[in-house]
């Protein structure tokens, strides 16, 4: 009989306290949320004298590619440059006949040397729709010595965080 | 039951082997920059003397031995040249050259 009263008196006041706590609750908030994710983009236009550079005479400040650079990251990004051959450009078939060359990127001379190298950097939120990027290549030539046959190199490039 | 494995195995790798290409695809965030040069294969001829006597130099800038063609007053003689090779062609091979034109050319 005890029990019974002590189960009645249990059940009304937690039925006291719910209702209680559903006439107090009279505000409430809906967390809305997005993301969009990071990226980043990066293209090369070359230029015809990119592979039909003068190895007898040599180049200076020869227009070679325009490369565009875009991304919605708020700090900005970073741009690397890798050459294949070591910033030479080497024969096709005589792999010692070589032409040293630099480069020019956005105005900032580099000397590729086969590593990852920092072409541009851009801290910056206003980035979009993106920068353009000059590229030039400057070498002596080779003169009358000049070996017959196709000189070449490649440079790789990539757009990331900076 | 072995080959059955394998297959599921073998189809498994493939997928995974087909996403990462497409990945690769689709990546734009790189791109390349293509360089070159070329240089047209020569035969250079230059008039050098050689004490009083007039010679003509020859040089291939080819990276292989060719073959040139000389002709001089009715006669024709082939020589060879061996990569960055420079021959002198004198009178002791040629005859006078003092008075007479050589024409060279590719056999």
């Amino acid at each position: 009989m005890l029990n019974l009263n002590a189960l009645k008196i249990t059940t009304l006041a937690l039925t006291l306290i719910s209702g209680v706590g559903a006439q107090a609750a009279t505000t409430g908030q809906i967390n809305l949320s997005g993301s969009v994710n990071v990226t980043y983009d990066i293209s090369v236009s070359q230029a015809a004298a990119a592979t039909d550079l003068d190895i007898v005479n040599g180049e200076s400040g020869t227009n070679v590619a325009t490369v565009t650079e875009i991304t919605n990251n708020p700090s900005g990004y970073k741009v690397t440059i890798q050459s294949q051959n070591s910033g030479l450009l080497i024969h096709d078939t005589v792999a010692s006949s070589t032409v040293d060359y630099d480069i020019s990127y956005n105005g900032v001379s580099i000397d590729p040397d086969g590593t990852v190298q920092t072409a541009r950097t851009v801290a910056s939120s206003a980035v979009s729709p993106g920068n353009s990027s000059t590229v030039t290549i400057t070498f002596t030539g080779l003169d009358t010595d000049a070996l017959a046959g196709t000189y070449s190199d490649t440079l790789d490039l990539e757009i990331g965080a900076p | 039951m072995v080959r059955r494995v394998i297959l599921y195995r073998f189809v498994f790798f493939g997928f995974f082997l087909s996403l990462f290409w497409v990945e690769s695809a689709l990546s734009d965030n790189k791109a390349r920059l293509v360089l070159g040069g070329r240089v047209p294969a020569s035969l250079r001829a230059s008039w050098v003397w050689k004490g009083s006597v007039p010679s003509v130099v020859l040089q291939n800038n080819s990276a292989q031995s060719q073959g040139y063609g000389i002709k001089e007053g009715g006669i024709e003689k082939v020589i060879f040249l061996k990569m960055g090779e420079e021959r002198l062609i004198s009178e002791k091979q040629f005859g006078d050259l003092k008075t007479r034109h050589i024409e060279i050319a590719s056999p």
